[in-house]
């Protein structure tokens, strides 16, 4: 399944400047990292591809169904930066509320949620109330949200800011258990943490694509005499310094 | 559905929100109040304030949502939103005739009707604002406590301030009460 932005004009407010213009991406197959500074426009993006929001020119498809119709918006799950908890609403329902969302009947939203919830090793808390969970449980909770119904496209929103190392594994181990023929897009700032398990690597600046290219290549930005374990970080400070964006 | 109605918190904000406005428009029966106002000091009948706290629940289950999952999901959640909204206005209006049939007198009716105009209002104003938009009746009444009197008499505009038997009063509140669902389902639509 491909997802395609073809020339793609979106802001937030009419008399500013657009976040993305003339925008073109294709996401490739596998994993990829979507990296870049604040206010580079990785969120839009997502929001874009997820179809909560609509271009003011241009496309949004995959495999030519567009954005927000019932085929497009069943195959592309979206989990935003900030999840909401709630309170009257256990891990398990609000899993399988976002599963009924998505079109799935009642009975299987809540099997699928249950599996979801322990797949993200939150077996133990879902009979928990959302309000109750740690912000890194929450999270996981809105990874579950985005495995639930089964989707081709999974588009995540800075999946593991306020986890912990053990989340993270944790967190690592789903992507690596994902089917081949899962794409991801994974907006992060944890660049040493999750490049080394990504196919691609995107890095967007001031609204446009910087850099795209598989992990090999990115990596190639890495300075010598750079420490074990820091390439990643490196290559992606590198990258943005050469582009004039560190300075 | 079920989910839905209590990620709403429908099964806990809404009876106690229907609980305060029947308690509320029993308790103040016919009692008026001096307002400040330009023209000058009406007495105003306390039942037109019965309804804020009614509307003010209601917000805050319209606002008890899950954003991103409702936003970008296939099931438009603007119906079930409109059925709940109606459902409530409707055991407002019986509240109303419930209180009026107990105490013998047609005031408590228009709480009610004054719940299904400012609800109105206020759903027009969330399509715009969003959750800010609970301010908007309450600048409605002091708007009316304010200009909204000559002498005693209300103008015909407060629509809220009219009495119990008035038909222009009851035909406003239902067709704002009508626009406001509308401006919902546009709005729920806009941000999907």
């Amino acid at each position: 399944m491909t997802l395609e932005l073809t020339n793609c004009t979106y802001g937030y407010r009419r008399w500013k400047p657009p976040v993305l213009r003339d925008f073109s991406y294709t996401l490739p197959e596998g994993l990829t990292i979507l990296l870049g500074p604040n206010g580079a426009g990785k969120s839009t993006l997502l929001k874009l591809g997820a179809s909560v929001t609509r271009p003011q020119r241009g496309r949004v498809t995959l495999d030519g169904s567009p954005a927000g119709t019932a085929p497009y918006r069943r195959a592309v799950a979206w989990m935003p930066q900030d999840i909401t908890p709630m309170p009257t609403l256990t891990a398990r329902e609000y899993v399988a509320y976002i599963g009924w969302l998505k079109g799935m009947n009642r009975t299987d939203a809540w099997k699928q949620a249950r599996k979801a919830l322990v797949r993200v090793n939150l077996a133990d808390q879902v009979d928990s109330r959302t309000n109750r969970l740690s912000g890194g449980q929450l999270r996981r909770v809105g990874v579950a949200g985005a495995l639930v119904h089964g989707a081709r496209i999974l588009l995540l929103d800075e999946p593991t800011a306020g986890m912990d190392p053990y989340q993270r594994r944790v967190f690592r181990d789903i992507l690596r258990g994902l089917t081949e023929d899962v794409r991801v897009l994974l907006s992060t700032h944890d660049v040493a943490d999750l490049a080394e398990e990504a196919d691609h690597v995107t890095v967007m600046h001031g609204g446009g694509v910087i850099h795209h290219g598989n992990t090999g290549t990115f990596l190639r930005h890495t300075p010598p005499g750079t420490l074990e374990g820091r390439a990643a970080e490196a290559a992606y400070t590198e990258l943005l310094r050469s582009r004039g964006v560190a300075a | 559905m079920r989910w839905w109605f209590k990620a709403r918190k429908g099964h806990t904000l809404l009876p106690l929100a229907l609980a305060v406005f029947l308690g509320a428009l029993y308790a103040v029966q016919d009692t008026t109040v001096l307002l400040p106002s330009i023209v000058g000091s009406p007495r105003v009948a306390l039942s037109l304030f019965v309804p804020v706290p009614l509307l003010a629940f209601l917000m805050a289950a319209l606002e008890s949502r899950l954003p991103a999952a409702e936003s970008s999901g296939v099931r438009s959640l603007a119906r079930l939103d409109n059925s709940l909204i109606t459902a409530v206005m409707a055991a407002a209006v019986l509240c109303g005739v419930l209180v009026a049939a107990v105490q013998g007198t047609a005031a408590a009716t228009t709480g009610g009707r004054n719940a299904l105009f400012l609800t109105g209002l206020m759903l027009i104003g969330r399509a715009w604002v969003g959750q800010a938009a609970v301010m908007v009746p309450v600048g409605w009444l002091v708007t009316i406590a304010v200009v909204g009197f000559r002498g005693n008499l209300p103008y015909a505009w407060t629509v809220i301030a009219l009495p119990a038997d008035h038909v222009f009063a009851a035909a406003a509140s239902l067709i704002v009460f009508a626009i406001g669902l509308v401006s919902h389902t546009r709005s729920s639509r806009r941000s999907a």
